[in-house]
């Protein structure tokens, strides 16, 4: 093997470059003339190709690039281009030397890079590793201690009481002895993540299914049963919407964690149904603290700046070349987030009625792969550290992480629409956790109603050097989708894939033996009724899996909060000091630097994205998208959390933050009948505290769902909020964020945030919240929360038709919802999107947060008319000056310093020395 | 009722904005149709068989080794014959790096560099049209047009000679003045923003109604 190493750096004459891009081909004879390559990695402009590496050995330098068991995503297309050349080359690594201060503040993901100090000594770039065999186990031989500490060694995370149901079924199968797979299969269909046992030991999933089955709305065509939601649109079309968290990945690689997250989600709504097509991303991240201050010491924890700046890198880098707009995007930061991040990404889709339901695999549909290759990405297994691990060997390079290569998914964002319309799948489904198991697993057990499929692992493509086969199985690689193709149309589906660049293999078939079965047999493509041949690692019942024992979970209530925060009085005196505080509080500053950099108007279909105003910097608290050329259709989308208000008071914030979610689409003039909710939870599951919040935020917002009529359609739980570093533990608050999905038949009439007129009234309608608890201000302050104000539940129906019925009247000239930051906040950023400035009437009410509340411009004709609805509680907040100005009851704010406190903040976040 | 002209729309894996290109274009009064990059290479299609050629915005081939390097590679052979054509060509965002790394149209002394913020840039903002002979900005000289910027590499930079067809008013995402050129014939554009987004947008149709009655 001999590796070239072609060397590129920036063409700038006379200053010596401090950053080098070394392009290692690896080939099986020498490149008689590697100069004939250097125009395909340097242009000879901004680039030149340089002859060598300073050779300095005194001068200290960073040579990063991915480690030689990851595949570098620019490999097929060099060697493609180097072929086009005459050069056939078999291995690709791209790296990046740096010198100097390059070198400060370098982030290198040691679980995907390698990065040297030295002249790197390459023998091959190629994968390399050694392959695991299969570990076989007698578990009714175990004892108890066995079973737990083989449960605990190959990080199964099954319980005693899991781990004696699998020593049953081995007796029910007749087996002598399980295989690796089998563990791991059952280990992921009743983990958290798959099988949700917390939830469903405390009954919470079946309360919000029960709301929504209740409350039957007409716009609901799935809910709860696939990968998204499904809203009805219009002219037969539906509106899909999906958020996942990705939390502990982001905590422990935040870029790839970040990355994944999107990529994760965008999946979801790609294969829901028969096939989607995604519209729009939604983000949201809460990091720690920067300065660490509730926390001092975390040994090994990630810094909240570098979680951030690599989160804004990652969403960028994934979100961008798939070509779909970012429509809301958002950081916040608590202290009880240093331990573990809240890494949430959304996204929107469309697709047509006939494709809307979850697909059901029918008797002899083939079991296709489709997308990226199979590597050991994401395994516990692989990673895990502890001593005395019998099944863990030396795999040389495997202990990887996942990789987000948004390139391959982006290919079915086209290929998957046309196999929709070519009506050529039965069932479709994306790969996350769990791999194969969970993707064709859960597609196999509703084959005809009766369950069946048989997988050969053999058949499965591979990036990585020999892998044992529950890797195979478990494989969390990233960009890959299974279908269920009909065998008829299996010639046309080929085709397509073809078409886009796209890799699919059959690797099984659709059965109906209500079994799942994976066996192993090189050549042997499986067919129905076929005899499992070779080496068979699972054959089990898809009943078993309906049979996993649920833990016993201990509830316990907090003890009740005797002594309230109190507060400084807010005066004229200090109003001004207090704004300052609030509006460079981290969580509401100017973040357009991040959101610019994610493609907000890509498909052309942005009506209001995640910026507007004047100088294009104030944050959208509603995105409208009119995904319909030639109509005038709406898709909505508004999303509202605080970490400050679940910190204070889990329960009352759980009911604020949906009031909020829904009033900001209602007071816009979305039908409140039109809008659906998507819930996600995030809450330390080991703690029986938290879960008493958790049951209680639950309860609470099924009754509001009940009340305003407006269902849970999708959600997920995250309930490993807990990060332990040096013996602190962190925890975060129990929380859940709230996603609200709209459409209005007409987006041009919709009432959006921008002051129109001068001399317009403002008034705040709704509950008007007296405490500061959980406010922006309190946390700048310093000062934890205790009690917060919670919306009547009683009242919300009333409120939120009557805000939404003058909205679609046309009364409302703009609207924006009382959320973070209070109305302090609103009146800052509508004076800098507006240009125009702002009275008020009002001072110390100025910074609670009535989340829920809304703040809307109207014409002084018509204030009087709002005086006449005492349900909506009007409030007359100000008036709106003809001149740039921020008076409040006479004084004048200093507009030039509130404005470099609301730029400053978060770049110094991000990039400032902590 | 005259004939709709054929407008072929260029998609390499990776290319993502020919969905509301070819809208755009269609509501300029174009005939768009889909034109694989792999089907010209085997021949299936031939790159000249359009009135109007659209190179669209997006990350080809995943912008490796280099943003439009591939495309630009991959086609090279083609886009000279295009180019030998007269017929009108735009480039567009990633259309534009691919256009001006490939060489045939606007010389070998031009290339496509990081924008001076380090950053990708999603904004809106403003293009002057300069006095250019150049056919898909006729009519429209001196006027302020506004497209959103959605680019990283985007600032043009080399020795070569250019004709520039658009300047930036006010902020520039590049950091160059320079948002649009065109080639000596004037008949081959290649501007970093998107006159496509909305595919509505009556600014944007005027300079794709512009190729198209070229």
């Amino acid at each position: 093997m001999i590796i070239t190493r072609i060397i590129t750096v920036p063409n700038k004459p006379g200053v010596t470059p401090d950053i080098y891009r070394i392009i290692n081909l690896e080939t099986n004879e020498p490149i008689l003339d590697v100069a004939a390559l250097h125009s395909l990695f340097s242009d000879g402009i901004t680039t030149r190709v340089a002859e060598a590496m300073p050779s300095d050995p005194s001068v200290k330098f960073k040579e990063v690039m991915y480690q030689n068991g990851v595949i570098d995503p620019q490999e097929t297309m060099i060697i493609e281009l180097c072929a086009k050349r005459g050069v056939t080359v078999d291995a690709v690594k791209v790296g990046y030397r740096y010198y100097g201060k390059r070198m400060d503040g370098l982030y290198v993901n040691k679980a995907v890079h390698i990065a040297y100090t030295a002249e790197p000594q390459l023998s091959t770039l190629k994968p390399r590793g050694v392959r695991q065999e299969t570990q076989y186990y007698d578990l009714r031989a175990m004892g108890d201690a066995e079973l737990t500490q083989l449960s605990k060694n190959r990080e199964l995370h099954l319980s005693l009481s899991q781990m004696k149901k699998l020593v049953q079924f081995q007796g029910r199968l007749g087996l002598f002895v399980v295989s690796d797979v089998y563990l791991e299969t059952f280990a992921a269909f009743w983990s958290e993540h798959c099988f949700h046992t917390l939830w469903k030991a405390l009954g919470l999933f079946q309360m919000l299914k029960d709301a929504t089955a209740k409350i039957n709305n007409p716009n609901l065509l799935s809910a709860f049963i696939d990968n998204a939601g499904v809203w009805d649109f219009y002219d037969g079309l539906a509106l899909l919407f999906k958020l996942e968290t990705h939390n502990s990945p982001t905590q422990s690689e935040p870029f790839g964690g970040q990355m994944t997250k999107l990529g994760g989600v965008i999946r979801d709504i790609l294969e829901n149904g028969l096939g989607a097509k995604p519209i729009g991303n939604v983000e949201l991240t809460v990091i720690g603290e920067r300065v660490r201050k509730r926390y001092p010491k975390l040994e090994g924890a990630m810094s909240a700046s570098v979680i951030a700046r690599e989160t804004v890198r990652a969403i960028a880098g994934y979100g961008n070349p798939m070509g779909i707009p970012m429509d809301l995007a958002r950081m916040m930061n608590h202290p009880d987030y240093s331990g573990k991040p809240f890494a949430l990404g959304g996204t929107v889709g469309i697709t047509t009625h006939a494709a809307a339901k979850k697909g059901t695999p029918h008797k002899g549909d083939l079991v296709v792969l489709v997308g990226g290759r199979t590597g050991n990405d994401g395994l516990h297994g692989a990673t895990i550290s502890s001593g005395g691990i019998t099944e863990k060997t030396d795999t040389g390079d495997s202990t990887h992480v996942q990789i987000g290569l948004p390139y391959t998914e982006q290919k079915m964002m086209r290929a998957g629409v046309a196999l929709r319309d070519a009506g050529c799948c039965s069932a479709r489904n994306d790969f996350g956790a769990a791999g194969i198991v969970s993707c064709f697993g859960e597609m196999g057990k509703g084959t005809d109603g009766v369950g069946g499929i048989i997988v050969n692992l053999a058949l499965v493509p591979l990036k990585c050097a020999d892998m044992a086969r529950w890797q195979i199985a478990l494989s969390e690689s990233q960009e890959r989708f299974g279908h269920a193709v009909k065998p008829e149309k299996y010639a046309e589906a080929m085709a397509i894939y073809e078409k886009y660049g796209l890799e699919a293999t059959v690797i099984g078939v659709f059965t109906d033996s209500g079994r799942f079965q994976m066996f192993s047999d090189p050549g042997v493509v499986p067919s129905v009724g076929m005899q499992l041949s070779g080496e068979i690692d699972l054959d089990v019942p898809y009943a078993y899996f309906d049979e996993c024992p649920l833990p016993s979970v201990e509830v316990r209530a907090p003890a009740e909060k005797t002594q309230m925060a109190t507060y400084p009085e807010i005066t004229l005196g200090n109003v001004e000091a207090m704004g300052l505080a609030v509006v460079g509080h981290f969580d509401v500053c100017d973040q357009s630097s991040a959101t610019t950099q994610y493609d907000s108007t890509v498909q052309g279909i942005t009506y209001q994205g995640p910026l507007y105003g004047e100088n294009y910097n104030v944050a959208s608290s509603l995105a409208v998208l009119r995904p319909v050329f030639g109509k005038p259709y709406g898709a909505t989308v508004s999303i509202s959390f605080s970490p400050w208000h679940f910190e204070a008071d889990p329960v009352s914030a759980a009911v604020n933050t949906m009031m909020d979610a829904i009033a900001t689409q209602v007071v816009a003039g979305v039908q409140l009948q039109d809008i659906a909710l998507a819930d996600n939870f995030y809450t330390d599951g080991a703690d029986p505290v938290s879960l008493w919040y958790l049951r209680e935020q639950v309860k609470a917002l099924v009754d509001l769902s009940l009340a305003t009529g407006t269902p849970f359609i999708t959600g997920k739980d995250s309930s490993a909020g807990r990060g332990t570093f040096g013996g602190v533990i962190v925890k975060v608050p129990p929380s859940v964020a709230i996603t609200a999905l709209g459409k209005v038949s007409d987006a041009r009439r919709l009432v959006l945030h921008r002051w129109k007129g001068v001399g317009n009234i403002l008034v705040a309608l709704g509950s008007h919240a007296t405490r500061l608890d959980g406010s922006i201000l309190s946390s700048s302050l310093g000062i934890t929360g205790t009690k917060l104000d919670r919306f009547p539940i009683e009242e919300a129906q009333c409120y939120l038709e009557g805000i939404g019925r003058l909205a679609r009247q046309g009364v409302f000239i703009s609207a924006v919802p009382i959320n973070r930051g209070g109305i302090f906040l609103r009146l800052f950023e509508g004076i800098e999107a507006s240009g125009f400035g702002f009275e008020a009437e009002i001072c110390t009410e100025l910074f609670p947060e009535s989340l829920g509340g809304v703040l809307v411009e109207v014409s002084l004709d018509a204030l009087q008319t709002y005086r006449g609805f005492p349900e909506l509680n009007p409030r007359v907040v100000g008036t709106i000056l003809p001149e740039r100005r921020f008076v409040v009851q006479g004084k004048v704010l200093n507009l030039n310093l509130l404005r470099q406190a609301w730029q400053g903040t978060f770049k110094e976040v991000l990039y400032g020395n902590t | 009722m005259a004939t709709r002209r054929r407008v072929s729309v260029l998609y390499a894996p990776g290319t993502n904005t020919e969905i509301e290109t070819m809208e755009a274009l269609r509501l300029a009064g174009g005939d768009p149709y889909l034109v694989f990059l792999k089907d010209i290479i085997k021949g299936k299609v031939r790159i000249t068989d359009c009135s109007c050629f659209v190179v669209p915005g997006g990350f080809s081939y995943g912008d490796y080794p280099d943003t439009g390097v591939a495309v630009a590679e991959l086609l090279r052979e083609h886009l000279t014959l295009l180019a030998d054509s007269g017929i009108p060509i735009i480039g567009i965002c990633n259309g534009m790096q691919t256009l001006i790394r490939a060489g045939v149209f606007f010389g070998s002394g031009l290339a496509m560099a990081e924008n001076e913020s380090g950053d990708f840039v999603s904004r809106p903002v403003l293009h002057r049209v300069e006095d250019a002979d150049c056919v898909w900005t006729r009519g429209l000289e001196g006027r302020v047009l506004v497209f959103p910027a959605a680019h990283r590499f985007g600032k043009l930079e080399g020795t070569g000679r250019v004709n520039v067809v658009m300047t930036y008013e006010g902020a520039s995402p590049s950091g160059s003045k320079v948002a649009a050129i065109c080639d000596d014939t004037g008949r081959v554009m290649a501007m970093m923003d998107h006159p496509e987004r909305p595919p509505d947008s009556e600014q944007g149709l005027a300079i794709f109604r512009n190729g198209l009655t070229a």
